[in-house]
């Protein structure tokens, strides 16, 4: 082993910082590639920097990696002939990998380390072109292992016989960390790892280990630069231990903490369950590297040696505890304000509590003697506009102000957004309140002004503000919509109940339309989400298209901008009920109409019924050629009602058109009556007047004894009566003809 | 004209105080005294009252929960004395409350062992005290023994009082009174900023001891005089084994003309 330990020029390059602000999760993780590699900015990267000749000739830049560091410039490129695509690492002018270390690490540890295709120097510039690992790097991967050992024992037996490699040639890694180990395949999980050995294979700072949370990753001795192989057995318990929780034991906390924690404290492995995983943590992250598990013991555990206890590990020496009264908030003990501040925000609702009753500052008095922090929590208090959820977020940072931006103990990072965000959508409230209280609030602005997070959280709320006021827009167009929709349905001579319809009595002001701040956020960091909002409704305005027109004023749903998608969204339940409502009310007019359409149909065959009845009897006295004569005026009546303009509908066609055929028969029945009334009236007039003389004139004629004259009149008489008998008989056929071949139903007829 | 008058004070201030001091169940008297302002509560009250101060430019107020030592002799003769003496000196605490505070339980100490020197069976008599004084633009909070001072913000109770009682031990490790010879106090003092909002409890250990924070600030959630009512009961269902007192005090905008009293926002 003493071989391995070495010290170092350099007492602490783990901690060596170029860029604070740089996180490094991000920062690696878009080095090798999630798929976040912007391709647009090609043709600039090619425009200002240019492949060294070696390299142009074969490859050309399809992107560059921005996280450029102080040491390469980082490429995506493609090869020429086939379009292949690899990275090509271009070092800045004077810098060269020491070759040496380098290929004694090549040679021993190819199976665990990124294929490098080729190596040279061209135009002066030392360039290497190696694989490109797709999947990023083990950070990305970590997120989906949290607590499915399966995986993370893999992600074990991956890393274990690289370590074993690395440390039998007697080579130290120094800076594992998922960043740092990249994933070539997930399936079967193939790592390899990437960054060699700080000091002792390149010259210069390395970028990769270029930022302060390295420590997060490296041995308590570290800080010493006496290191042994053993260091890296810590960095893999803590890769492990992300793996295994979720989270890193030092989230949230500065560098000054950390080597703090480091020196007088344990790490804490009791939130793991599994007791084996439990003593494989406890012994890789032991604090004295003599004691430490080392790859021996790692490779027996993962072997499941029988002769060795997996579920036992040596425990760390008791520390004397700095302080008599740590504060203790579920579980946690805190030592410093930074530690609190983190365990706060961990726990942020007993946090509020804590703050708001005064215990914290009556610790921070008593038990820290820190009265500037008392007084600082006393000067909250006394800002009354400030909640108390505000006020912990800003005693938090002001304690804290490494802590990742996080609202009541979520983070305000772009996966966290993106999730609460995507959850809100599928209906979540506890998400969506949490949403409309981060730009609601704007907590980005209770975060400190040098709070790295700050200004990305900035600009996104300001983005979802802009985002805001086209929602307002859309949403106004359509309120507008719905309300001259309501106003035209009201000119139509139906009732409609403005008040109902409009939710709620007061036609809304736009400005008191509830923003759906998770849509508006989603379009920004989880479009997707907002996407599957499109075949909703465009299917909700399939659906109801034809009761609610104006859900279609903003135009075509495809083409729609997302916030006007999301102001549909939002107005949809509105555009539902106004469906309902008008759909309903259509319904309710055409049961009325069809009323009226069986109402009028029985009224018809009411009157064809009567008229058979009465045409029953043939004779057609008086009063019934005047009931007939009623029937014809009813039928005139219902002629005219069923051409009224209100009943120009479809349900009143076939009324009509029997109505319509009945026309000329009702026609016929009035000429016949109007026949009839007029035969009989000559009658009368005939019987009254006519007859007494010609009766008179033939008994004249009879005593003058003019036989002939007497027999002519006699004869004119029977030619009259005869005359009108006929006309009569033919008055009524056609009468009873015409009522026969009146159109009416079966039933009409077989009654009659 | 001083410099002080000459800068330009708040105007006055409007309290409204719900006041309550009640024995405890299965006790033949109550122990507990409390007084707001010139005000004396009775030696035992059937329900809470309400009062309403308007406290002018230039004038104070002390508002005071008096505990009788229990275990001594004659607890209610010293806490009633402590809260007549500082109600009778309301008037006069002058311009700084910090001061007027230390020197009023100072005094109010030296004439309680002047009254068992006084009289034989009153030897050892002790009461605690917390207390409020406000001017118009001054607020000042005091205690000592264990009757405390909450200030209500926001929905919470943070104790401001500093309960003088050693871990471990029954009994109060400092009172007003309460030993056969003359010990000096010193009581908790602390400056408070009233803002609007902001509600102050003081109150016995016969509630706050028997209470737990979630439920004392249940309680507080509601209107003053609802809360007080409110507390009472969870006493009451707690057992109430010892004397309920009690002052909610709650600034109002300006006198409050509806019998409804007004809520902090």
């Amino acid at each position: 082993m003493s071989d391995h330990t070495r010290l170092d020029d350099a007492s602490t390059p783990a901690l060596t910082r170029l860029d604070s602000r740089v996180d490094p999760g991000q920062l690696s993780g878009a080095t090798r590639l999630d798929g976040a590699v912007p391709r647009g900015a090609s043709a600039v990267a090619s425009s200002v920097f240019n492949l060294p000749a070696a390299l142009a000739t074969r490859w050309r830049i399809v992107a560059p990696i921005p996280a450029g560091g102080a040491e390469a410039e980082l490429f995506v490129v493609a090869r020429q002939e086939d379009g292949f695509e690899a990275v090509a690492k271009i070092y800045r002018p004077g810098l060269k990998p020491r070759s040496a270390a380098l290929e004694r690490i090549e040679t021993t540890l190819r199976e665990h380390m990124i294929p490098v295709f080729e190596r040279g120097e061209s135009d002066g510039l030392a360039y290497e072109v190696m694989e490109y690992c797709r999947h990023g790097s083990l950070r990305a991967l970590l997120p989906a292992c949290v607590g499915d050992a399966v995986r993370i024992e893999a992600l074990l037996a991956e890393l274990t016989p690289a370590l074993e490699t690395l440390h039998r040639a007697g080579l130290i890694h120094r800076d594992l960390k998922p960043e740092n180990v990249l994933v070539r395949t997930t399936a079967p999980l193939d790592l390899v790892l990437a960054d060699f050995g700080i000091a002792s294979v390149t010259e210069g700072t390395h970028h990769f280990t270029s930022t302060s949370r390295t420590v997060r990753y490296a041995a308590p001795e570290a800080m010493t630069g006496v290191i042994s192989a053993k260091a890296d057995c810590w960095s893999l318990g803590m890769i492990l231990f992300e793996a295994l929780t979720g989270r890193h034991p030092f989230d949230g906390l500065s560098e000054a903490v950390v080597n703090h924690q480091l020196v007088t404290r344990a790490v804490d492995v009791s939130a793991v369950a599994d007791p084996a995983w439990r003593a494989l943590l406890r012994g890789l992250l032991l604090r004295d590297p003599a004691r430490r598990w080392g790859t021996e013991e790692v490779r027996r555990w993962l072997d499941r040696d029988p002769g060795f206890d997996r579920t036992h590990a040596p425990a760390e020496e008791p520390s004397a505890a700095p302080m008599a009264h740590p504060y203790r908030i579920e579980g946690l003990e805190c030592f410093t304000a930074e530690e609190l501040g983190v365990a706060l925000v961990r726990h942020w609702g007993q946090g509020v509590r804590d703050l708001a009753r005064g215990f914290v500052a009556n610790w921070l008095s008593n038990d820290l003697r820190d009265l500037n922090l008392a007084r600082f929590i006393h000067d909250l208090a006394d800002d009354t506009n400030l909640t108390p959820d505000m006020r912990l977020l800003r005693f938090a940072y002001r304690v804290a102000p490494s802590l990742p931006a996080a609202w009541k103990g979520i983070s305000l990072g772009d996966d966290s957004l993106a999730a609460a965000c995507r959850r809100a959508l599928d209906g979540g409230a506890a998400e969506a309140r949490w949403i409309a209280e981060v730009v609601s609030l704007n907590v980005a602005a209770q975060l400190p002004e040098r709070h790295p997070d700050r200004a990305a959280l900035m600009t996104r709320i300001g983005r979802w503000q802009s985002r805001a006021r086209a929602f307002k827009t859309a949403a106004h167009r359509l309120l507008e919509a719905q309300q001259s929709a309501l106003r035209l349905t009201a000119e139509a001579g139906t009732v409609a109940d403005f008040d109902e319809l409009m939710y709620g009595s007061h036609q809304m002001p736009v400005s008191d339309l509830p923003l759906p701040h998770a849509a508006l956020l989603a379009i920004d960091i989880a479009p997707s989400a907002v996407e599957r909002l499109r075949p909703l409704v465009a299917s909700l305005a399939l659906e109801i298209s034809a009761d609610c027109e104006w859900f279609l004023t903003l135009g075509n749903i495809g083409d729609l901008a997302p916030e006007a998608l999301v102001a549909l969204h939002a107005a949809s339940a509105r555009a539902r009920a106004f469906a309902q409502r008008h759909a309903e009310r259509r319904a309710r007019a055409a049961a009325a109409d069809r009323e009226a359409c069986a109402h009028l149909l029985r009224e018809f065959e009411s009157v064809v019924h009567d008229l058979w009845m009465n045409t029953f009897d043939r004779r057609l006295g008086e009063s019934t050629r005047l009931r007939i004569r009623q029937m014809v005026d009813h039928f005139a009546e219902l002629h005219t009602r069923v051409h009224e303009p209100a009943h120009a509908k479809p349900p009143f066609d076939a009324l009509r058109l029997r109505v319509r055929k009945a026309r000329p028969f009702m026609h016929a029945v009035a000429k016949a009556l109007d026949r009839l009334d007029y035969l009989e009236r000559l009658r009368g007039a005939v019987v009254s007047n006519a007859a007494p003389i010609g009766f008179s004139t033939a008994v004249v004629l009879a005593l003058v004894r003019l036989p002939v004259l007497v027999y002519g009149v006699l004869a004119a008489i029977g030619l009259a009566v005869g005359w009108y008998f006929w006309e009569r008989q033919r008055a009524v056929d056609g009468l009873v003809h015409a009522v026969d071949r009146l159109p009416a139903s079966r039933k009409t007829r077989a009654a009659a | 004209m001083t410099k002080a008058e000459a800068k330009p004070a708040a105007d006055a201030l409007f309290l409204q105080v719900v006041a309550i001091t009640h024995r405890g169940r299965g006790r033949d008297h109550n122990e507990d005294s409390i007084g707001a302002g010139p005000w004396r509560g009775p030696a035992d009250m059937g329900k809470p009252a309400v009062l309403r101060f308007r406290i002018g430019r230039g004038r104070a107020a002390a508002f005071v929960v008096a505990d009788g030592l229990g275990g001594h002799p004659a607890g209610e003769v010293a806490s009633q004395s402590v809260v007549e003496r500082i109600a009778s000196r309301s008037a006069t605490l002058g311009q700084d409350l910090l001061a007027a505070a230390r020197h009023l339980t100072a005094d109010v100490n030296e004439q309680l062992y002047a009254q068992m020197r006084a009289s034989e069976n009153l030897v050892g008599m002790g009461s605690t005290v917390a207390g409020l004084l406000c001017s118009s633009d001054q607020c000042v909070v005091f205690n000592i023994g264990d009757s405390r001072v909450y200030r209500w913000q926001d929905g919470y109770l943070h104790q401001i009082s500093v309960d003088h009682v050693t871990p471990g031990r029954s009994g109060v490790a400092a009172s007003l009174g309460g030993a056969p010879f003359f010990v000096k106090v010193n009581a908790h003092v602390a400056s408070e900023r009233w803002l609007l909002g902001r509600r102050y409890l003081l109150c016995s250990d016969g509630v706050s001891g028997v209470l737990t924070q979630e439920t004392l600030e249940t309680c507080m959630a509601l209107p003053a005089l609802d809360a007080v009512r409110a507390l009472i009961r969870a006493v009451r269902a707690a057992g109430a084994p010892d004397d309920i007192s009690m002052l909610l005090l709650e600034r109002t905008a300006a006198r409050p003309q509806s019998p409804a009293p007004k809520t902090g926002a």
